[in-house]
């Protein structure tokens, strides 16, 4: 290897490190609320809340500044415990965004847990893909007041690895 | 070939790059879940048995237009905001009618006053009330209930062991 050859791969090593990719998650509410009509069956004395419930919460993911053709995956964990066994879970909405911009093995839903799991694959440029949200396994008796629920995305390069 | 003084600038590059591929950018992020107060009551399908009991086979009690039966509902309550309707519902039999007849009660947080007495026929029919100041989560004895059944003659004739059974629930919202 030539000495123009090692600057050439240094200025290239460079280049990557400096250019900047920027990642926005933006949600369409600050608050969500469970009410007696998630009971199910909804505003029935006794029942408990559906099984799952569709949460009137949307968020849209925007990354930038990446060249085309760059493969990239958007990962998501959480550091918030819900009670009992209430689970939170994210669907990435495909068709929000063009086609060729969606990469390999992007899940079609992600149950949040603790540790950073692959949420979607993308390629290129994305702005405002849409992700919903369900919340599962949700009980009058345990699910009271106000909960904050923190996610943590994480913009690694390279596509998602194949799930299981 | 590589001059070896350039041998570390390269390996930190190398390094600095690896990690730079691995994570891009991080967002840390955040919403409220808001959980409406429901104040659970008593418990779910709780089941009243009639007294006397009904026995079709011995034939007793002799068919009278009602039969009765008055017992305490147990309950525990949760957080609830001020005048929150209380709902009641009892699931019947076809053929069955129905009349509460309940007390005001005062747990141990707070005034409560149950429906009023009332009636209803047919199946899944609802009562609706107010309930007031309640705060915490308390125990008490027992809200006093006394609810009539009426049963038809055709009815009462082909009772099967098990109809004696009322699920009622209890629920504000």
């Amino acid at each position: 290897m030539s000495v123009r050859t090692l600057l050439l791969f240094i200025i290239h090593l460079i280049f990557n490190i400096l250019n900047g990719q920027s990642l926005s998650v933006l949600y369409e509410e600050n608050t969500v609320e469970i009410t007696s009509v998630h009971l199910h069956p909804p505003q029935t004395a006794g029942a408990d809340y559906a099984p799952t419930i569709v949460l009137s919460q949307g968020a849209f993911v925007t990354v930038q500044d990446v060249r085309s053709r760059t493969q990239w995956c958007l990962m998501a964990y959480s550091t918030t415990t819900l009670p009992g066994n209430t689970t939170l879970t994210i669907f990435p909405d495909i068709s929000s965004v063009p086609a060729e911009t969606v990469g390999m093995n992007t899940p079609s839903q992600l149950l949040l847990g603790a540790q950073p799991q692959p949420l979607f694959s993308g390629i290129g440029t994305v702005d405002q893909m849409l992700l919903t949200f369900t919340l599962d396994n949700a009980h009058v008796s345990q699910n009271v007041n106000t909960t904050p629920v923190y996610i943590q995305y994480q913009l690694q390069e390279g596509a998602c690895p194949a799930g299981p | 070939m590589i001059h070896p003084s350039l041998l570390p600038i390269l390996a930190f590059f190398a390094h600095t790059t690896a990690l730079a591929q691995t994570l891009w950018a991080e967002e840390n992020t955040s919403f409220d879940l808001y959980f409406e107060p429901l104040a659970l009551v008593a418990v779910n399908q709780q089941e009243i048995q009639l007294a006397p009991p009904v026995n079709e086979n011995a034939g007793f009690p002799a068919f009278t237009d009602s039969l009765s039966t008055a017992f305490y509902l147990r309950y525990t309550i949760s957080p609830v905001l001020p005048n929150t309707p209380l709902i009641h519902r009892a699931s019947l039999l076809d053929g069955l009618s129905s009349s509460w007849n309940t007390l005001p009660f005062l747990p141990a947080s707070g005034t409560c006053t149950l429906a009023p007495s009332a009636k209803h026929t047919g199946t899944d029919q609802f009562l609706a009330s107010t309930i007031y100041g309640h705060s915490g989560t308390a125990l008490h004895d027992g809200i006093p209930v006394v609810i009539r059944i009426g049963l038809s003659d055709k009815k009462y004739q082909y009772l099967a062991a098990d109809t004696h059974w009322l699920n009622l629930t209890y629920q504000c919202l």
